[in-house]
């Protein structure tokens, strides 16, 4: 253990957030929906091991957009202590995958206009 | 050793008033282990083995809430059986060890059919169809253990871990959510098979239309729970632990060296990852039909998998381009290991740490390939199961580089073989062998190449049948010998028994009683030597060889005349006493072609 605290609270707004996206894009075939689902995974394991004693919430969350959703998990896992690494394995491929998520989602977005 | 078995299988089927059971579910439940047992004396089970997924499918099956109990006949004879069975086993070789896995697995699947079709609750039958559905793959169309299969193993039974609690949010969610990310794997790989010609474009687009549709309705299951509250109780952490981790296998990334059609073959095999019991868990009424169509797409598959093709390589047909759309015929079983690509130049001198550490990595993969993740071997102890699939291709890779290193041998060993291809065929099997058994604690691990070097020679020396195949080391049991003396190649022929034994017994002993100036000319021509060395050797001229020859022949023929008692007085060719025939046919086959008559000089018959 490395001592820094686990934001469990953090980590279970994450888990909501790209729950809700990979909903939001569920019917999406492509390699963004596709980066999505393997965030969600690494989240979903992670708030299994780290469950938040208390119950987690985040405003507005069905109104957000799939777009909105890894904008706000990204801002969550940037919070996060970097030395939290030891603990959670899979942090460093969140974050890529995350930023990559977003970059290509904004480019999507660009794009339609 | 499996009689008793077959007694009770059959008067399952045939006791017209067999005692009952009130609960086949349960009694099912009970006779699994039976059958696991058995497969545990046979070796390791892995993950991926059949028996381990019918297991995990019974205990899902078991866990359905509220399903009605069936009445039916009892297995507890069958179950009996069995366990007897597993109490005097006894594995004699490699060999021996796959028939019993096979015949046990056909057991299995026949005992996981009975039972399937006599429940009568929809969603527990679900689960027995997918064990039976695993066990039906691995018999009648068998394929190599591969990292999704393995990610798939678990996912069935997290699906089954989670079964008591089915109805609680968090499940509807947390498999929801996993299924999404297996469809959208899935339909990455179908596009990019129809794309390339590697499915039929009917088949492929009606799992498209199919996989896309239950995406759907998982969204809209997705969209009505309210996950804000989920995640907080402890039955919501465990059903999170367990489909995390088997989501988290799935979504990886993919082992690059996993070829798609493999990974698709697995999806297929897996019918689309449980589609049925998922639709089940979520309980979306627009699923299930769905999940049904997928369901039956997949077993479509399973009946006829070679429909599923390697992609065309490129430079082949474009898409679009006309196609034969005829179903390539059904793979063969997949041998034990396939040489790949060498890492190295074939050839290269391989020092004492680099073959050391080879034999490492050869171990290890040999024990991720068949561990058991919840009791790993010792040497895979702290290593996380998720490792075990790369752990499988880095051993493959260590034993193919372990076999270029001393590749020119072959070559060397076969240079002035007659039926060179077929002896070099056959020295690479040795040489995969050699390359999984080479012990560098106890022989040294510089000393590889000498013991590749031994194997090879000896396999050189054996030779092979005209089949290319290794000739056994033991003397076939339908050839005649005497002492240490063996025919030229002697294929075996059809059949064998006590005829057979009475047969080569009787020639053996006509052989045994021939004075020696008889008998040895007769020996010397079974083994192909031709008349006039046998001439030489006795000091005699080449007639007095063959006369020799002729009459030993002769004598024999006399002394197997009278075997069959009842038939002394049939002429020699139309003898229907089965020994005879048996002994005259052996007789025939031994001595003919290598002595042939000379035009005139035939017996009288």
């Amino acid at each position: 253990m490395t001592g820094v605290l686990i934001p469990k609270e953090s980590i279970g707004r994450a888990d909501l957030l790209l729950g809700q996206a990979t909903m939001l894009t569920a019917d999406r075939w492509d390699e963004v929906a596709g980066m999505i689902q393997e965030a969600m995974g690494i989240v979903l394991l992670m708030a299994a091991a780290h469950p938040s004693s208390r119950p987690v919430d985040v405003p507005g969350l069905a109104s957000l957009s799939a777009m909105d959703c890894v904008d706000q998990a990204l801002r969550e896992v940037q919070s996060w202590d970097l030395a939290l690494a030891a603990d959670l394995r899979d942090l460093a491929r969140l974050r890529v995958l995350l930023t990559d998520v977003r970059t290509d989602l904004n480019v999507t977005s660009a794009r339609r206009g | 050793m499996w009689q008793a078995v077959r007694r009770e299988l059959a008067r399952l089927e045939w006791d017209a008033a067999p005692p009952l059971t009130q609960d086949l579910l349960s009694e099912w439940s009970q006779t699994v282990p039976s059958l696991l047992g058995i497969r545990r004396v046979l070796g390791p089970v892995s993950v991926h083995d059949p028996l381990a997924m019918l297991a995990t499918a019974t205990t899902g099956a078991a866990r359905t809430t509220d399903a009605k109990p069936t009445v039916a006949p009892s297995l507890h004879d069958v179950r009996a059986a069995l366990a007897g069975l597993a109490r005097v086993m006894e594995v004699a070789s490699d060999d021996d060890r796959r028939r019993q896995v096979a015949t046990l697995n056909h057991v299995a699947y026949g005992l996981a059919h009975w039972v399937q079709v006599r429940t009568t609750d929809d969603r527990a039958k679900a689960w027995l169809l997918a064990g039976e559905t695993a066990l039906d793959s691995a018999i009648h169309a068998p394929a190599d253990r591969s990292a999704i299969g393995v990610g798939l193993a678990a996912w069935q039974d997290a699906l089954a871990a989670v079964q008591p609690v089915q109805n609680a949010s968090i499940v509807r969610r947390s498999v929801a959510l996993g299924h999404v990310a297996i469809l959208r794997n899935a339909h990455a790989l179908v596009r990019e098979a129809r794309q390339s010609g590697a499915l039929p474009r009917p088949y492929s687009d009606a799992l498209l239309g199919n996989i896309r549709e239950l995406a759907r309705a998982h969204q809209t299951t997705l969209s009505q729970i309210d996950g804000r509250r989920l995640g907080s109780t402890h039955v919501d952490q465990a059903v999170m632990l367990k489909l995390g981790s088997a989501v988290r296998q799935l979504t990886s990334r993919p082992d690059i060296t996993e070829p798609s059609h493999i990974r698709l073959d697995a999806l297929l095999r897996s019918r689309i990852g449980e589609a049925v019991l998922v639709a089940n868990l979520t309980n979306q009424t627009s699923a299930k039909p769905v999940a049904g169509r997928i369901s039956r797409l997949a077993l479509e598959y399973l009946a006829n998998p070679g429909m599923l093709r390697p992609a065309d390589p490129p430079g082949s047909l474009p898409p679009g381009a006309p196609v034969d759309r005829t179903p390539a015929p059904v793979r063969e079983p997949p041998a034990p290991a396939v040489l790949g690509e060498p890492s190295i130049r074939p050839g290269t001198v391989l020092t004492g740490d680099i073959i050391e550490a080879l034999c490492r990595a050869r171990d290890l993969g040999v024990a991720a390939a068949t561990g058991d993740a919840t009791n790993p071997p010792d040497i895979l102890r702290g290593v996380h199961p998720s490792r075990w699939p790369q752990l499988v291709v880095e051993g493959r890779q260590a034993v193919t580089d372990l076999v270029a290193s001393v590749i020119p041998m072959v070559y060397a060993q076969t240079r002035q073989a007659l039926n060179a291809a077929d002896v070099r065929g056959q020295m690479f099997v040795e040489l995969m062998g050699a390359a999984y058994r080479f012990d560098p604690q106890r022989i040294g691990p510089e000393r590889w190449p000498t013991y590749a070097w031994m194997t090879l020679e000896h396999t050189r020396r054996r030779g092979v049948d005209h089949s290319g195949v290794l000739r056994s080391r033991s003397p076939r049991s339908n050839t005649v010998t005497l002492g240490d003396t063996e025919p030229v190649s002697r294929e075996p022929g059809p059949g064998a028994g006590i005829e057979e034994r009475q047969s080569i017994e009787a020639i053996k002993q006509a052989l045994g009683r021939l004075p020696h100036s008889l008998q040895v000319p007769l020996l010397d021509s079974m083994q192909g030597r031709p008349a006039h060395v046998i001439a030489e050797d006795f000091g005699v001229s080449e007639s007095t060889a063959r006369r020799r020859i002729q009459e030993a022949r002769n004598s024999v023929r006399d002394e197997l005349a009278p075997h069959g008692d009842e038939v002394a007085e049939v002429p020699y060719e139309t003898v229907t006493d089965p020994v005879l025939q048996r002994s005259q046919r052996l007789f025939e086959e031994t001595f003919a072609p290598s002595l042939g008559p000379e035009p005139g000089r035939g017996p009288d018959r």
